[in-house]
């Protein structure tokens, strides 16, 4: 009787061990999943490629506000002060969030509707238009901002885009504003975006612009009711 | 019955020692593949703490540019409010910490899910299946800005208007940085409102069912971070309204009766000319031909309509009501027919998809 409750004591004591180094694994393949070690080299050039673009650009970056640092105090040093770097910043952020009217090269894609989008693809093709680089970008007209929400409402005889509650309309237009060959190559690429597209049959018709204007974001009244930034 | 304890002692220990080889070999793999990639995951791993040490530049020189402004505008009240301005817009567009109430939802891959499909069904087992994808997240965040929140962060990445959220392999990137599961959604605003948003979310609904393991959290008080990134766009510029065109000093053509025996060699010529030469030679295949005549050819008989082609006509007034109508989209944006604001590239650059 004594033996036979050691023998389950020990296996107890075991299977518990078993179930810890079990779960643990689990738990580990989940993180493993997402270390760089578990990619493939093709992704790994890809992540490679990504960070170098984003360092570059925090390069650029930082040159810029070093720059605009460096100016300030020597005009401290002076006695003078400029808004220039006050104007310069805020149209920055203006076209940057959608405030100001803007314009640049890049690319619009028109849809027939013939077979409508569903709001899926909409934001897959405007997520697709901002990885590859978009600084801007509009939907019939309408500036999408970091607040922009999509949508499709069921109506008698399907269903309606909506873009901030608007109602989209075909022939439904893209306009992206970034440079065009990196936002035209992203939408195009094999296996991406308009590849799935083209299987449901969905053509869009891609220009590259010279001259896109985008319209601000109507939304402008949080400006209003801005008090003060929390520090 | 000693021995049979024994055998059974044999085959757990073994058991457990194949395990653990197993997960220590997921810990440290030394596959040979992984070797030869190993130089590449050096590099990828430099760069990251050089982003990050880029990005801690970044916020150390902003905020010393914020304390010198600070110092300078004491008590001149035009760069006051010039400074309240930035201030606001940087506030508004994430380029500034936030903080407020609202809800932190959070979702793990579907570890249980995995486990259970491995052992019971390992023909037919797929482990993206059992994962959180870029778009699950793309969908969600959509989802909750329904409620129209303050701001959104996905692992202390703040989403603002050019955000990016994609996969490279079985890691997602947000703002092109690399974010490992659990994934946090942090929605500042209104809870009530983005909880029922949450809840009315179709992708969140989707994962439920999925048997995705999703938590969400209200918080009284819920700190965003700043956007790291650079907002300083490269080919993105404020439009400029062109001058005012004059008046009508064009009614200088008037001058034309003056001279009406000449009107066919000078003023016409300018005009009629391109197209007399072109027309006998390419006008049997008048359809698209090469491309520099054929944008021409296009761009003249559509030149008459738009004559005056007021770039974007009276938008002079900047308080307009909203664009609300999509209908005010010329529909002359597909091919060949260039609408007088934007220069289409030739045709050869025009790209339909289909076949």
């Amino acid at each position: 009787m004594n033996k036979n409750y050691s023998w389950i004591l020990m296996l107890t004591v075991t299977l518990m061990f078993i179930g810890i180094i079990i779960s643990s694994q689990s738990n580990s393949v989940e993180e493993y999943m997402a270390t760089l070690e578990a990619q493939d080299e093709p992704d790994l050039l890809v992540l490679w490629r990504s960070n170098d673009e984003r360092l570059s650009s925090l390069q650029g970056e930082y040159y810029l506000l070093q720059n605009e640092y460096d100016d300030m105090l020597s005009q401290t040093s002076q006695g003078k002060i400029s808004i220039d770097t006050f104007l310069e910043e805020i149209d920055s952020i203006h076209v940057f969030n959608g405030d100001a009217k803007t314009t640049g090269p890049g690319v619009e894609v028109v849809f027939t509707g013939e077979i409508p989008l569903v709001a899926t693809e909409l934001l897959d093709i405007i997520n697709e238009l901002n990885n590859s680089g978009a600084e801007a970008i509009a939907v019939n007209g309408k500036r999408l901002t970091s607040r922009t929400h999509i949508n499709q409402v069921p109506t008698d005889y399907g269903y309606n885009l909506m873009v901030d509650r608007m109602l989209i309309t075909y022939p439904l237009s893209i306009q992206a504003i970034g440079d065009y060959h990196g936002l035209y190559t992203g939408l195009t690429i094999i296996g991406g975006i308009m590849d799935k597209l083209n299987s449901y049959s969905i053509f869009p018709t891609i220009s590259r612009r010279e001259d896109i204007i985008i319209d601000a974001s109507p939304d402008k009244d949080d400006y209003q009711a801005y008090k003060q930034p929390t520090e | 019955m000693k021995i049979k304890n024994v055998l059974s002692l044999f085959l757990v220990a073994a058991l457990l020692g194949l395990l653990s080889i197993l997960l220590y070999q997921t810990n440290n793999p030394s596959d040979p593949v992984v070797s030869e990639n190993q130089q590449l995951i050096d590099i990828i791993t430099q760069q990251e703490s050089d982003i990050e040490e880029r990005e801690q530049n970044i916020e150390g020189l902003r905020n010393a540019i914020d304390a010198e402004l600070d110092q300078q505008t004491q008590g001149l009240s035009v760069i006051t409010s010039l400074r309240n301005s930035l201030q606001s817009a940087r506030y508004f567009s994430g380029l500034n910490e936030r903080t407020g109430s609202g809800i932190v939802l959070t979702l793990s891959d579907n570890v249980q899910g995995a486990e259970l499909a491995k052992t019971e069904n390992p023909d037919q087992y797929r482990p993206e299946n059992y994962i959180i994808h870029d778009k699950n997240l793309l969908y969600i965040v959509n989802d909750v800005k329904a409620a129209n929140p303050d701001g959104i962060a996905i692992n202390n990445q703040r989403i603002v208007s050019n955000t990016n959220i994609r996969c490279v392999g079985t890691v997602i990137l947000v703002n092109d940085r690399r974010l490992a599961p659990p994934y946090q959604i942090t929605i500042l605003g209104n809870t009530d409102e983005i909880t029922q948003a949450v809840f009315d979310s179709g992708e969140v609904e989707y994962l439920v069912t999925s048997g995705f393991a999703i938590t969400y959290e209200s918080k009284d008080e819920l700190t965003l971070p700043a956007y790291k990134g650079s907002p300083n766009p490269q080919y993105a510029t404020i439009y400029v309204e062109p001058p005012a065109e004059p008046e009508e000093p064009e009614e200088e053509p008037v001058v034309e009766p003056e001279a009406p025996v000449e009107q066919p060699s000078s003023p016409d010529e300018t005009e009629q000319t391109p197209e007399e030469d072109v027309a006998p030679e390419t006008d049997p295949d008048a359809s698209e031909g090469d491309t520099g005549t054929d944008t021409d050819e296009v761009t003249d008989p559509e030149a008459e309509e738009p004559e005056a082609p007021p770039v974007d006509p009276q938008d002079a007034p900047p308080e307009e009501p909203a664009t609300e109508d999509p209908a005010q989209i010329p529909d002359d944006q597909t091919e060949g027919t260039p609408d007088p604001d934007t220069v289409v590239v030739p045709l050869d650059e025009e790209v339909t998809t289909d076949e």
